[in-house]
């Protein structure tokens, strides 16, 4: 979970996820847990949605669009509550803030329809 | 190191460890120039991952260079390769079975005719829709009857590759080629319209349980259709004690 917390510690995911890990609230069997979770969802984000396999750039833009989704899904979740989003985060795979994630992105597409397809085009 | 060096070196390792040297280099392109360093790239090839092979292959797709590398695929890696690049957000993307048909188009009739029985029918009349007409009043009854084939004067192709794709049906297997043409021309249409959308469901739900095999070997969980669904934002569905 390492590098989640060092690709973007602004991320609110990784604000939670230090939180409870300091707190001893999230085990490091379920960060273990979480790293392949986020993983499983890299993999098959990239295998739906990548149309040039071997740019790299854009396999990493998917998985950070996975990562994103799973912050946004979380902060919707717990209503940016860091100790609910942790409570959370040791109940739930992440597979559920990504669909929360991926709902909010879609809904806000439909609502401002000018708007660029920033994470899910 | 000279290149003629670097691959005597490179052959004298023993098959898994040019493996994981060859899995270890992320650049496609340097990874692809590694499976050259073996005078036949069968063997490396098909004991690599289809991932690592499809991002390979990706760097040349549409030039006509990945149709050198594709007949050294298994036909196991070659459905799944399938299975990955042809359907997007889970329904047929036409631009990747354009690219695709155009590689395939170059390969050999013996490899093309090995990797066309791992293409479902329905997918396959998709990529050759619109690429041949054939000029007849009696259409439905010449593919009834069994009197055309690639080379009769009736068929009209618009380009080389799909008259080699219908060269290939034909020469593989004449029953295929027939109900290939029943589909692509969609003959007693609201019947086989019906059929044809049949066929590609049943085609969609086979490659989605193909794939969730190969997921749960990989050790992942998490499936295509929990990626692509959605939930109702007002009604959450989560775990909080």
């Amino acid at each position: 979970m390492s590098d989640i917390i060092g690709y973007e510690n602004r991320l609110f995911l990784a604000k939670v996820i230090s939180h409870g890990v300091n707190t001893d609230e999230i085990s490091l069997e379920r960060v273990e847990e979480m790293k392949q979770e986020v993983a499983e969802i890299s993999h098959k984000l990239v295998a739906i949605k990548a149309d040039d396999f071997s740019s790299n750039f854009e396999i990493k833009h998917h998985v950070r669009t996975g990562i994103e989704m799973i912050n946004l899904g979380l902060e919707h979740g717990s209503q940016k509550d860091i100790t609910k989003a942790t409570r959370l985060l040791n109940k739930n795979h992440l597979v559920k803030f990504f669909q929360i994630g991926n709902s909010l992105k879609k809904e806000s597409r439909h609502e401002i329809s000018s708007s660029e397809e920033i994470f899910l085009s | 190191m000279p290149i003629e060096e670097a691959e005597l070196v490179f052959q004298g390792y023993p098959t898994n460890k040019q493996l994981e040297i060859i899995s270890a280099t992320r650049d496609p392109r340097k990874r692809e120039e590694l499976y050259y360093f073996v005078p036949d790239c069968t063997e490396l090839i098909q004991l690599s991952s289809t991932e690592d092979v499809l991002q390979i292959l990706s760097t040349s797709l549409g030039t006509g260079y990945a149709s050198i590398l594709i007949p050294c695929l298994s036909s196991d890696q070659f459905e799944e390769m399938m299975d990955i690049v042809i359907w997007k957000n889970g329904e047929l993307d036409q631009k990747s079975l354009d690219i695709w048909l155009f590689e395939l188009s170059l390969c050999d009739d013996e490899d093309l005719s090995r990797f066309l029985h791992r293409i479902d029918i329905g997918i396959l009349a998709s990529m050759l829709r619109g690429r041949f007409e054939i000029n007849s009043e009696f259409l439905a009854l010449m593919i009834e009857s069994g009197t055309i084939d690639p080379s009769s004067k009736e068929i009209q192709f618009k380009d080389d590759r799909s008259k080699h794709i219908l060269d290939a049906v034909w020469a593989a297997d004449e029953n295929l080629f027939t109900r290939l043409l029943y589909e692509v021309f969609e003959l007693d249409k609201e019947e086989l319209t019906s059929e044809f959308d049949a066929s590609l469901e049943k085609a969609k739900e086979e490659r989605d349980q193909r794939v969730e095999v190969r997921d749960r070997q990989m050790g992942i969980q998490v499936t295509e259709e929990q990626i692509l669904q959605t939930v109702d934002l007002k009604k959450l569905d989560l775990k909080d004690r």
